[in-house]
């Protein structure tokens, strides 16, 4: 078995960090490539930011095309989504109306009722119901 | 007895050494480096979001494969480890807190392209190419279904730009998967003739893709942003929610991940799977319900058989621990007899979580630590008697003392004696005499009045009050006083005995009956604590009668004093009209009488604490009491300091087994509003013809990660009978191997279709991308579609010939409409 300090140096070693500059090296990247990330690091101008799916598929300008990420989303249900007990999983037709939990039978009504409050909104967030206070 | 799973640890791989790496591909290389490009093998990367595989084409599996996340050391003391970047593997080197981690992917695209770029740098590392200076060999990347072009842009830019790749193909993962399995299954493949529907889900979404005729239907296809992490979320919180108390195992994600990968299945029928379990679940209650019961009875016998320890038994349901060994043997027999030994496990899993026996101390260790105790206990005994001893001798000697003055006020010596007691901290005569009672009362001593028989003490009542002196009378009033308190205190005391004695003797003669009279009195006590605590949350509700009640008294007493005047508003006819003009300008005198005040008592939320205290006292007296007679109830109620079982550390999931699958089906499970998979099915299928369905449905091909959960072919197969015409021929096809197929196709496409002129066709070489920009993308039978504007150069839009599969529906409607113009 090898020793940490062994495995930490061949990291090092293989990715070629610079002592000095504390930057990774490898010989088959272009240095002018490099030197860029470098420049864009250091806060230079011409940094992409970098963006997340939502925003790449709001700055899409063919995003209504056949073929862009958006056409192929799978829509909306128009199903009446069925009710599972929140602590089973089994039918039920019960709603706590002071806690809006979903409980399966009579035994597990006093447990809804006993419930703190954190835990009964990380119950009601599973199924996103809970009231998120911005 | 059922059985019990255990949890096994998951075991880390190490990531292989660019040595190891460079001694297995460079003697391979070598010879092919002199080769043209096309004749060159090809550089294989599947580029997922759950795990990146990555390896030569000429090998069978890929040399690479690793979870795709790359991290930063956080050690602050070693600035060179802290500039590293860990990928994969690596990163199981080092302390999970110490690591920042970080994921390329947003849902199923790559979006942080400085991570790809680290994880380009490790693939290229471990595959022999460490001492090159430039990637000089052909690329097959895999990317999303529709992969945005703004993606495709940054992945060229750094492909071409940073490594110099000289050729880079894009495809999609579940295609190559798709067209690998068909040509290793169909001796006669060709791509115009495959038909088929891709049925994917992998980490982060599922998708649906109709081909036709080698073409994807780029219409119908369609995406579900559910997958293998929202599964494994699910579980992780339900799991965590319901077994708080195992926190310390279960937040471990492997331990999660574990569960997830062993235990979970797809339900075939989940409305028919789910009343089975809740069948289940009952029957096990009306067990347990019963032998709660035979188990009360037992103890108190049948009169008190309603009150018992009504938490415990909750508890234990809600956990679910308890196991009726007799149902669960009979169902399983019955399981088997009706569907034969191949059926997927419908039961719910009991896991063994991890844990620690405590030793049981033994029987000498016991008598040894009795005995300490015993020790302890009689060494503080005698130094309280002796502490005791030293006071009392002390106020021997105070009394002593202050009764030796005594002499100087016979001797009529006032000043002297005066002055002595002064010195002792004594003021005065009368004091003096006080000080010298309360001794003696300590010490025990009667005093000298007390010693007199009851003729001397009350001497004075048999003398008529005629012929005594005024100072007598008062004497004898006294006196009258006393002997009342004393007959009283008597009687008291007597009575008291007789109570004693009769429940004694009760208690000697039936101890049965003596028993259930403490335990009704227990039950009276208990039943009024519940009642207020009742009572109490009523009140905490606004709209409950209680409140109500308690907010119209207060309105009414804030009305009391107006109450005539609004009266006299609404234009009713007043009692008393004389009196209308002198109350208007008078002060209203509440709160003079102490009656007043009362009015609040009915207000106040609270007011019943001091009963509260009375109960809680009773309660625990009388329960004192049970507990000397009965050594049952004791055991019941005082048995906490039990050792942990194995019992303890079980968990059991009944629907957590294949609830987490199930939100494919039913998003609305995580509070999503978008169409299950099966929905998307029936949107696909219901406007296509049944000529192309039936082409279409030959071959339901299902890949992806996720779909390793057991019986996911059977509930797709199940979905699409539901929506399709009795009797259309369905054929769930299976891929080998859910995780590489999607590499081994790669694989297979360089190796099939790469060789010489083909490389051209199916990737962009270096000088294209040059001519063309950064958005060119050649288009093949297993890449995406470009969309957008018209591409540079000479990279035509194949968009046209996208099939569509409502070609037929098309044709059709145009015959009517010319039937009709006709």
């Amino acid at each position: 078995m090898t020793k940490k300090g062994d495995v930490i140096s061949r990291l090092l070693q293989e990715k070629g960090v610079d002592e000095e500059i504390l930057e990774e090296s490898f010989p088959f990247k272009t240095k002018e490539w490099v030197e860029l990330r470098h420049k864009h690091k250091r806060g230079g101008v011409g940094a992409k930011h970098t963006k997340n799916l939502k925003q790449i598929n709001a700055n899409d300008p063919n995003s209504e095309q056949i073929g862009s990420y958006n056409s192929i989303d799978g829509g909306i249900s128009v199903k009446k989504p069925i009710k599972y007990c929140d602590f089973t999983g089994f039918h039920t037709q019960y709603q706590d109306p002071k806690t809006g939990l979903r409980y399966f039978n009579a035994d597990f009504f006093p447990v809804v009722r006993q419930i703190p409050d954190s835990v009964r909104d990380d119950y009601l967030a599973i199924r996103k119901a809970n009231i998120v206070l911005r | 007895m059922k059985k019990i799973f255990e949890i096994k640890p998951i075991e880390y791989k190490h990531s292989p050494s660019v040595k190891d790496a460079s001694d297995r591909f460079i003697p391979h290389l070598r010879p092919l480096k002199s080769k043209p490009l096309a004749d060159r093998p090809c550089i294989i990367i599947d580029n997922g979001s759950y795990e990146c595989r990555a390896g030569w084409s000429f090998e069978e599996t890929p040399f690479l494969k690793f979870r795709n996340m790359v991290a930063k050391p956080k050690t602050q003391v070693n600035k060179a480890i802290d500039a590293m970047h860990l990928v994969g593997d690596e990163l199981n080197e080092f302390d999970a807190g110490k690591l920042a981690k970080r994921s390329m992917f947003d849902k199923n695209i790559v979006y942080h392209y400085q991570s790809l770029e680290h994880m380009l740098d490790y693939t290229f590392g471990h595959l022999g190419l460490a001492g090159e200076s430039q990637i000089d060999y052909p690329l097959l990347m895999t990317e999303a279904m529709c992969n945005p072009n703004h993606c495709r842009q940054n992945m060229s830019e750094l492909l071409f730009e940073c490594y110099r790749v000289s050729a880079v193909s894009y495809s999609v993962d579940s295609l190559l998967s798709f067209y690998y399995n068909q040509s290793k299954r169909n001796e006669n493949f060709s791509v115009p003739n495959t038909s088929g529907l891709i049925v994917s889900s992998s980490h982060q979404v599922s998708h649906i893709i109709p081909i036709l005729d080698g073409q994807v239907a780029l219409e119908s296809t369609r995406r579900l942003a559910l997958g293998g992490s929202h599964h494994l979320e699910l579980l992780n919180k339900s799991l965590n929610l319901k077994y708080a108390q195992h926190k310390n195992t279960l937040q471990n994600p492997d331990a999660i991940q574990y569960i997830m990968e062993n235990h979970t299945y797809c339900a075939t029928n989940y409305r028919e799977q789910t009343l089975y379990l809740e069948g289940l679940f009952n029957e096990e209650r009306a067990y347990q319900l019963e032998e709660e019961r035979k188990k009360r009875e037992a103890l108190y016998g049948n009169a008190n058989a309603e009150y018992g320890s009504k938490e415990e038994e909750k508890k234990s349901t809600i956990s679910g621990r308890k196991i009726v060994t007799a149902v669960y043997k009979g169902r399983t027999q019955r399981q088997n007899e009706l569907e034969g030994e191949d059926v997927v496990d419908r039961e719910d899993h009991i896991i063994q979580l991890p844990w620690q026996q405590e030793p049981i101390p033994t029987d000498d260790e016991i008598r040894r630590r009795h005995e300490m105790r015993k020790e302890q206990g009689q060494k503080l005994k005698e130094i309280m008697q002796r502490k005791r001893e030293e006071k009392k001798r002390k106020m021997e000697d105070e009394l002593a003392d202050l009764q030796s003055l005594e002499a100087y006020r016979e001797q009529n010596q006032v000043s002297v004696f005066n002055e002595e007691i002064q010195n002792r901290g004594v003021k005065n005569f009368e004091e003096y005499k006080k000080k010298i009672r309360l001794l003696q009362i300590k010490l025990g001593i009667k005093s000298a009045e007390e010693k007199k028989p009851d003729e001397e003490k009350y001497n004075l009542l048999e003398i008529a009050d005629e012929f005594l002196s005024p100072e007598e009378l008062k004497r004898k009033r006294i006196q009258k006083m006393q002997k009342t308190a004393a007959m009283l205190r008597e009687e008291r005391k007597q009575v008291q005995k007789i109570e004693r004695d009769k429940i004694e003797e009760f208690k000697q003669s039936d101890p049965d009956s003596y028993l259930r009279q403490l335990y009704a009195k227990r039950k009276e006590i208990m039943d009024r604590i519940a009642e207020r605590q009742r009572r109490k949350e009523e009140f905490s509700k606004r709209g409950s009668k209680a409140a109500q009640r308690r907010l119209q008294m207060m309105a009414e007493i804030g009305l009391g004093a107006e109450n005539e005047g609004i009266q006299k508003k609404r234009g009713r006819p007043p009692a008393a009209q004389d009196q209308g003009g002198m109350q208007q300008g008078e002060d209203d005198d509440f709160g003079a009488a102490d009656e007043d005040w009362d009015v609040y008592r009915g207000i106040a939320k609270d007011g019943f604490s001091d009963e509260e205290e009375d109960d809680q006292q009773g309660l625990n007296e009388l329960e004192e009491q049970i507990a000397e007679i009965d050594p049952k109830f004791a055991n019941l109620i005082y048995n906490t300091s039990k050792q942990p079982t194995a019992e303890d550390y079980q968990i059991r999931l009944w629907s957590d087994r294949y609830r987490g699958s199930e939100i494919l089906f039913q998003p609305s499970i995580v509070g999503m509003e978008n169409a299950g998979l099966s929905e998307i099915l029936e949107n696909i299928l219901s406007p296509v013809s049944q000529a192309i369905r039936e082409k279409i449905l030959r071959c339901v091909f299902i890949t992806g990660g996720h779909t390793k959960v057991p019986g996911f072919d059977k509930r797709i197969k199940q979905e699409l009978t539901m929506i399709n015409r009795a009797g259309t021929p369905i054929n769930i096809v299976k891929c080998f191997d859910e995780q590489l197929d999607a590499w081994k196709g790669g694989a297979w496409l360089a190796n099939n279709f790469f060789s010489s002129k083909g490389l051209n066709e199916y990737s962009i070489s270096k000088a294209k991308y040059e001519e063309c920009g950064h958005h060119y993308l050649k288009e093949h039978f297993c890449s995406n579609f470009f969309y957008g504007p018209k591409q540079g150069g000479a990279g035509v839009m194949q968009l046209s010939k996208v099939v569509s599969l409502l070609q037929d529906k098309v044709q059709q409607s145009e015959g009517q409409l010319k039937r009709v113009k006709v």
